[in-house]
Parts: structure tokens; C-alpha cells; sequence
């Protein structure tokens, strides 16, 4: 699927430019990151990347470890401080305390003081922003009943599971009525039941406007709810887009039978596919998934006086696009996994037992 | 105010329950007790020495204990289990975490102090009473005295502990802290090698006078704080006792104060 790699201008890694697909034009940026470095003694940790997230998207922040993706987001929350560059959220300089009024934070495997109850702990970060009585106890109730855990609030966390605790933590994070939500892993962990309640709270946040940066190496969670995507290697991003532009592509399979063509009508194949290949009286075509290839190829079949016998078309996967990014950069830095992919021999081998 | 209330509150919470520290609670209980119990082989008068002399002991010990495993731990456990991200992404300024950390510590110490008193007050005072039939009053308002020195001087040995917890390791920090400890203890000592002296014989070098005089004179004094020989000896007096108490408890919050300032300082362009 290599040649269907997007490859983005340096406009859009530069994070610049107008808002994207689905968003109106002028719409706010909720946070702007403009050539930040983070260097630790001699580890560059973030090498000097840009981009925007505009008001009220879920922006993927995706990465193998290691790439960078804490490093950036402590520095959005103004935990650790830029090397160069600069870092905006809504407008004011991370870490600003009137910004802090109005984002949240789930960090990865949130830990939260034991000896306190959900409700007691849930209210405790209300009391930081400086809730208190009713108001206080009323958004408390609201938000352990919006996570499900109305039943739990007066049970110790010593008795609670690791997705009640999650659970608690996007209950904390919620206490301010935030505009910009950061959730670093949200789903780390959790049974697939939990799984699909934080990916369906996350889409309902979405649906009330807040903003969300999401770090998550769930791939196929990032390809159901995010807008946009960006793909972090080696601390420099690699991809950025719509997610609907960067999975798309794909190819198309097209499986014929009694092909005679002219030496000339091979050569026009050639440029027409990706790769053939011939088994006795049968051609394969892989061509790529766009309605011009597809019909050019159908109409060559035809010229050459073969008959479909079937046609497949391939999707590609932000697991796809995310391997590619980041198998291209190890070899680049070579830290590739010397061992062939075991599921790519798997899958050669399974395909010999079919045809055998 | 309130946030850093709020925070030294959850400190508190968390602290109360740390089993290292309960042990030394324990054990410091522990010795009390049994040193009341076995004391009273000797005279009344040496009973009574040696019952104070052992509670105000195991007091001091058990808070220097308490006092440099919570300091030295608090804020890098923070870290540690990331709660530090999930509170400092609020509306919290470091200096109000930093300053909660260090109050829901002492409220701690203070805690373990007092019950440790308590329970060692009660003790001589039952013990004076119905063993020698005493007034035990003296006795109790002088060991109240004492433990409230030891108090402050765990206050400032927790603001020391807590200061180069803001950029050490806690490894670090527990060697330094202890260090500190040792030499602010022997003060007479410091400032006796501080002293350029009046022998021409054994002229002393005017470098090792100066580390001298810097380390006496920035090392917290905590040898002020023990006052346990006026208390188990009754021959001896503080000149002026009030004012002695009173200006060393002056000395325990003026230097926290500069210690947690400097520390606040440190801790804002810390990277957690």
C-alpha cells in the first residue's frame, strides 16, 4: 500500500493554513504549537513542531513511546517549559492560570488520593476551581451519575477497579465545565465494555462543543472519533490531516481470465497498476481505489478480451497509515525490528495453504 | 488560602496513613511506655529523670524520623503516581502546592508529635501522682515545654527536608537533610570553629573560619531546641525561659518562611 502514502505539504506539517474539512473558516484556534523543541541534555524529545488545533475537534495526538506525545502535552499544560518555540492555549501561553480555568487534564493511570471517596475526590478538584456547598455537591452528583458511578460516590478508591478509576478521572477532569479537554490514554487498560463508554463520552463532549486533544495508541478509536490526526515520530510529526484524507486510498483487486494483450497493451497496464501478476490463464490487477482506476482497468480487461471474475477493494486502516509512519522512521533511525513482521509471514503463509 | 488548604488537608489524609510512618508512631509509643513502666527501679527523683530524659528522647528521635521520611517523600511520590499533573493543570500556583504539601506535612508531624506527648504526659503525670504522691503539675507544664520545642524543631528540620526536596533525589535529600540535622545540633561546635581564636601560636586558617562561620550562620541552629536538661534536671534554668521559648519559636517560622520561599522559587521552574 506504499503507493498510496499521503504525503503532506509542508503547509499542512506546519500546521498552518485555514481550518480544516467540516470546520468553518475563522473558527478558533483552541491551541497553537508553533515550532516547539523540548531537548533533555542530549535527547531531543520534541523536535520543533507546529500545528494548530482549532476550537471544538478531537485532535489525535498519536506516537509509538517515546515520540514525544507527554512531552508535548506537559508542556500544553505548562508542566515543563518549551526549549524553543512557542505554545498557545486558547490564545494565552500554556500554563496561564486563567487558561488553566478552563482546560482539563487525564493524565495516563490517574492515581487519586485513597483514603478519599469518588464523591470526595471528584469534589476535591471542584474545591480547586473553587466550588463549593450545593453548587459543589450538585455537578459532583451530575458527573459520577455521567460516568456511572452514582452507586460507587461513597465508596473508598482503595475498593475501586482500574476503569472505575478512570472513570473518576474524566469525572475530575469534567468538574470545571472545560473548553479544552487533554485525555493521554483514556481507554489504557479497560475492558471493552468500559472501552466503548469513554469512546461514546468522548463523542457526547464533542457534541457539546469542548475541544479535545487526544493521545491513544487504541487506533481504531482515534480513526472513529477524531477529526484530525497527527502522527508523531522520533519527535517530529510525520502526518498530519483529516483522518478521512490520510486513510484514504486504498486499492482496488481486480481478477481476470482469458487476458491476450499486445506487448503495448502490457505497457499500458503497467502504468494503469500497481502490481500484476500472472498465475496460468488468470491476471491479477492492483490498482488504486479511485473510480478513474478502477474503470481504466475494467476497460483494459476488456480491450484485452478478458473476462472479471472479481473485484475486491482493499481499505486502508489508520493502523495502516500509523505502521507505515512509523516503520519508515525506524528504518530511518534504525531502530527497526530486525525479525520480519510475524503477521505479514502469518499471513503469506495462510494465503500458500488456501491456494494449495 | 483555601487551595492550599485544600491541599495540605489531602497531604494530611494521605500521610496519616503511610505504614513507615505509623511504625515509628508505634515504636516511639512503644518505648514510652515501657520506659515508664521499667524506670521506677531507682529513686523518685531518679525515676523521674530518667522516665523524662527517655520520653523526650524517643519524641525528638521518633519526629526527626517521621519528619525526614515525609519530607523527603512528598513531593517526589506526587510525581511519581501523577496526581502533581492532575492538580497543577487546575488552577494551582506551585507555590500554593508547595506550601500545602509542607502544611499537610506538618499537620502530620504535629499529629504524631502530640499523640506521642500525650500519651507521655499522662503517663508521668499518673505515675507522680499516684506512685509518689506529687503534684505533677511542674512536671507536665516543663515536658509541654519540651515537646513544643521539639515541635518547631521538627518544623524546621521538615522546611530543610522539603526546600532540597524541591531539586534533589530523595536519596539525596535524606543524606543532606541528615546532615544538616547533625551539624545544626552541634552549633557550639560551628561556632567555636568559627572562631578566629586569640593564639598566635596555632594561628587558625581564615578559609576553614569562614566555611565556618557560613555554615553557623546558615545551617538552621537546632541544638536551641533541646531544652530537655533544664527539664530533667531541676538544679538548671533557662535565663529568661519565656523569652528563649518565644524567640526560637520566632527563629522555626521566619527561617521556614525564607526556606519555602527560596523552595517556591526553585520549585516554579521545576520541570514535573
Amino acid at each position: 500500500m506504499a503507493q498510496d502514502t499521503i504525503i503532506p505539504s509542508p503547509d499542512a506539517l506546519s500546521g498552518n493554513g485555514t481550518a480544516p474539512p467540516g470546520f468553518k473558516d475563522g473558527i478558533g484556534k483552541a491551541i497553537e504549537i508553533k515550532n516547539l523543541v523540548k531537548q533533555y541534555k542530549k535527547v531531543t524529545a520534541v523536535n520543533n513542531i507546529s500545528l494548530d488545533v482549532y476550537e471544538g475537534e478531537i485532535f489525535g495526538f498519536l506516537g509509538p513511546n517515546g515520540a514525544g506525545k507527554t512531552t508535548t502535552i506537559k508542556t500544553l499544560l505548562g508542566l515543563i517549559f518549551p526549549t524553543a518555540g512557542e505554545v498557545l492555549v486558547l490564545g494565552k501561553p500554556a500554563g496561564d492560570i486563567d487558561v488553566k480555568e478552563k482546560l482539563s487534564y487525564l493524565p495516563e493511570s490517574p492515581y487519586f488520593y485513597e483514603h478519599m471517596t469518588a464523591s470526595e475526590v471528584v469534589g476535591f478538584y471542584g474545591s480547586l476551581f473553587g466550588l463549593s456547598g450545593a453548587t459543589k455537591q450538585k455537578r459532583v452528583d451530575e458527573l459520577l451519575e455521567l460516568v456511572g458511578l452514582q452507586n460507587a460516590g461513597k465508596k473508598s478508591l482503595r475498593a475501586f477497579s482500574k476503569g472505575m478509576l478512570q472513570r473518576v478521572g474524566i469525572a475530575q477532569a469534567l468538574i470545571n465545565d472545560p473548553k479544552v479537554l487533554f485525555f493521554d490514554e483514556p481507554t489504557s487498560g479497560l475492558d471493552p465494555v468500559a472501552h466503548r463508554d469513554i469512546r461514546d463520552l468522548i463523542l457526547h463532549l464533542k457534541s457539546e462543543g469542548r475541544t479535545i486533544f487526544l493521545s491513544s495508541h487504541q487506533l481504531s478509536d482515534v480513526e472513529l472519533v477524531c477529526d484530525r490526526v497527527s502522527i508523531l515520530h522520533g519527535g517530529k510529526i510525520r502526518r498530519l490531516g483529516h483522518v478521512d484524507e490520510l486513510i484514504a486510498g486504498g486499492s482496488v483487486e481486480v481478477v481476470a481470465e482469458g487476458v491476450k494483450a499486445t506487448e503495448m497493451q502490457m505497457a499500458q497496464l503497467r502504468d494503469l497498476s500497481t502490481k500484476t501478476e500472472q498465475v496460468e490463464n488468470t491476471l491479477t490487477i492492483t490498482t488504486a481505489a479511485s473510480t478513474e482506476s478502477k474503470n481504466r482497468v475494467l476497460d483494459w480487461v476488456r480491450a484485452a478480451g478478458g473476462n472479471v471474475l472479481s473485484m475486491t477493494q482493499t481499505r486502508r486502516t489508520l493502523e495502516d497509515i500509523f505502521y507505515e509512519v512509523v516503520h519508515q522512521g525506524e528504518l530511518e533511525t534504525g531502530t527497526a525490528f530486525a525479525v520480519p513482521s510475524a503477521l505479514e509471514k502469518n499471513l503469506a503463509e495462510k494465503n500458500l495453504v488456501e491456494k494449495n | 488560602m483555601n487551595t492550599i488548604w485544600l491541599i495540605a488537608s489531602g497531604t494530611f489524609g494521605e500521610a496519616m496513613r503511610r505504614k513507615v510512618l505509623l511504625i515509628f508512631l508505634f515504636a516511639g509509643l512503644a518505648i514510652i511506655l515501657m520506659g515508664v513502666a521499667f524506670a521506677g527501679l531507682a529513686t523518685q527523683a531518679r525515676d523521674l529523670t530518667v522516665t523524662k530524659s527517655l520520653g523526650l528522647g524517643v519524641i525528638s528521635l521518633a519526629g526527626v524520623f517521621i519528619s525526614v521520611i515525609l519530607y523527603i517523600t512528598l513531593i517526589p511520590q506526587e510525581i511519581e503516581r501523577r496526581t502533581i499533573y492532575s492538580i497543577l493543570s487546575k488552577p494551582v500556583q506551585r507555590y500554593q502546592f508547595l506550601c500545602g504539601k509542607f502544611l499537610g506535612g506538618l499537620m502530620t508531624v504535629l499529629l504524631n508529635i502530640a499523640l506521642m506527648g500525650l500519651v507521655f504526659i499522662l503517663l508521668v503525670a499518673a505515675k507522680q501522682w499516684f506512685q509518689y504522691g506529687v503534684n505533677p503539675g511542674p512536671a507536665v507544664v516543663a515536658i509541654s515545654k519540651g515537646i513544643l520545642m521539639i515541635f518547631f524543631q521538627m518544623t524546621l528540620l521538615g522546611a530543610v527536608a522539603m526546600f532540597f526536596s524541591g531539586f534533589l533525589s530523595p536519596f539525596v535529600n535524606f543524606c543532606l537533610t541528615f546532615a544538616v540535622w547533625l551539624l545544626g545540633n552541634a552549633s557550639s561546635l560551628t561556632e567555636a570553629l568559627a572562631d578566629p581564636g586569640n593564639d598566635p601560636t596555632h594561628p587558625k586558617s581564615a578559609f576553614v573560619v569562614g566555611i565556618f562561620k557560613v555554615l553557623h550562620v546558615v545551617i538552621p541552629n537546632f541544638a536551641n531546641y533541646n531544652i530537655q536538661n533544664p527539664i530533667i534536671n531541676p538544679h538548671e534554668h533557662i535565663t529568661n525561659e519565656p523569652i528563649y521559648i518565644a524567640w526560637n519559636i520566632l527563629y522555626a517560622i521566619v527561617y521556614t518562611a525564607i526556606l519555602l520561599t527560596v523552595g517556591s522559587l526553585i520549585f516554579d521552574k521545576r520541570e514535573v
